[in-house]
């Protein structure tokens, strides 16, 4: 925990992690209308207001399109997102190596994006993969219609950060090699 | 590595972290058009028994949306220049979220003064079967009574009563819901289990997979056309009248 908030204490961090969770919540948001997003920013035709009124009213599905309980696992999940991405930007900067986790952080991001696609009845994300009858099928048989995907992204990413803790606290030093080795060199 | 190189990787490392953020983000929306190229030729497996007029035209770019108002109910002045169509479920709680709070803006601003026309589709999910599916067709069953009119009075009834998620009304309810918008019984009870009315509603199901629909509420928004193939923009989701506004103000330009 101290290194952690060591590290949260560097405002280049802070703002990092800040900017990542804004990124990360405006991304749960536009995520079902992601061609509306892109259109927006890809349009010939539109208008600079067209365009700005589109992704910033799209933003207001976070009221509307969002469960209470969707709306607080998006902002943990968001939250450690940006708080795993300073972590992992202080370690890369310390060590240089890519860690196995960085792929457990992904598997976490990845994991809740799944459940934040469940703002809908429905999950976008699954039913971009598998289509819609099969997604409302297995929906079917979750108690909490997907949302369980969030609960587990957020365990992840917690388990992603305190290995990247674990890291960083680990020092750097050389290996010892044995005498019977040396001797036999 | 050298201590030059460590000092030149620290100072583009953040950079190089938003990169790859973007790009993440960006392969998402890759990922999203490529899903829509291939949605239109994806045969659905929804329906059970498909109807042969069920085949939705094919979308004429990878970001629209493209449905058919087909013989569903219509909302507002039929000449309207821009049309709403609204695949729905009644039991969805977003759907009802819809209704109470974007819908009655919508129909002040636009469907009142003309503007816009709302077809209503449906689109029953499985996991809030059977009611989902009951009640849609007992809404179709109002409007063989009554037309568009009572399809709409009934439609009004079912999302103000029901608190969603597959429980949220009776068989009772809906005859209730029958009286009170003086439909005659005996008509309607002999409605319901006619099967005809469930098709129906299967045709629409399938269509709206066919259009790209990936939960509900799904609407896609475009300029009216004589054969009421509408090509526009699919918005999916619960999402605020001003998210509405900002497409549909384009469109009446």
């Amino acid at each position: 925990m101290s290194t952690l908030t060591k590290i949260m204490s560097e405002p280049r961090y802070v703002l990092l992690a800040i900017v990542i969770t804004l990124l990360a919540i405006a991304f749960a948001v536009w995520m079902p209308n992601l061609s509306l997003v892109s259109k927006a920013v890809t349009s010939p035709t539109m208008t600079f207001s067209q365009r700005a009124n589109l992704l910033t009213s799209l933003l207001g599905g976070f009221q509307t399109n969002f469960s209470a309980l969707s709306r607080i696992t998006t902002i943990m999940s968001a939250i450690l997102i940006g708080t795993q991405s300073s972590l992992l930007l202080y370690y890369l900067r310390q060590s240089t190596q890519i860690q196995k986790e960085i792929g457990v952080s992904f598997a976490g991001i990845v994991t809740s994006v799944l459940g934040v696609g469940c703002a809908t009845c429905g999950s976008v994300v699954l039913a971009s993969l598998i289509g819609l009858g099969a997604t409302s099928t297995i929906l079917g048989f979750l108690p909490f219609k997907g949302q369980e995907f969030s609960f587990i992204g957020i365990g992840i990413l917690l388990a992603a950060i305190g290995f990247t803790i674990k890291k960083i606290n680990q020092p750097f030093n050389c290996d010892i090699k044995l005498k019977s080795s040396l001797e036999a060199e | 590595m050298s201590l030059r190189s460590i000092n030149i990787f620290e100072r583009v490392a953040p950079i190089l972290l938003i990169v790859v953020i973007g790009l993440a983000f960006g392969g998402g929306v890759l990922w999203q058009k490529v899903n829509a190229l291939e949605g239109n030729n994806v045969n659905t497996k929804v329906a059970t028994n498909p109807s042969p007029q069920a085949a939705a035209p094919q979308p004429q770019q990878p970001t629209k949306g493209v449905a058919s108002i087909d013989d569903d109910p219509v909302l507002g002045n039929k000449n309207a220049p821009v049309t709403i169509i609204e695949f729905s479920d009644y039991e969805c709680p977003f759907c009802k979220r819809y209704f109470d709070e974007t819908f009655p803006q919508l129909k002040a601003k636009y469907v009142d003064t003309g503007k816009v026309k709302i077809v209503f589709r449906d689109l029953p999910l499985s996991f809030h079967d059977p009611m989902a599916t009951k009640e849609a067709v007992a809404a179709s069953c109002a409007r063989k009574q009554g037309g568009d009119m009572k399809y709409f009075q009934y439609h009004d009834e079912i999302f103000k009563r029901t608190k969603s998620n597959g429980n949220g009304l009776s068989d009772t309810d809906l005859t209730a819901i029958a009286t009170s918008v003086n439909l005659n019984l005996s008509s309607f009870n002999s409605c319901l289990t006619d099967p005809a009315q469930t098709d129906e509603v299967k045709k629409d199901l399938a269509d709206a997979t066919k259009a790209g629909a990936s939960g509900t509420p799904t609407f896609v928004v475009g300029k009216s056309t004589s054969n009421g193939e509408i090509s526009g923009d699919l918005v999916v989701g619960a999402q605020p009248f001003a998210a509405f506004q900002a497409i549909i103000d384009p469109l009446l330009q």
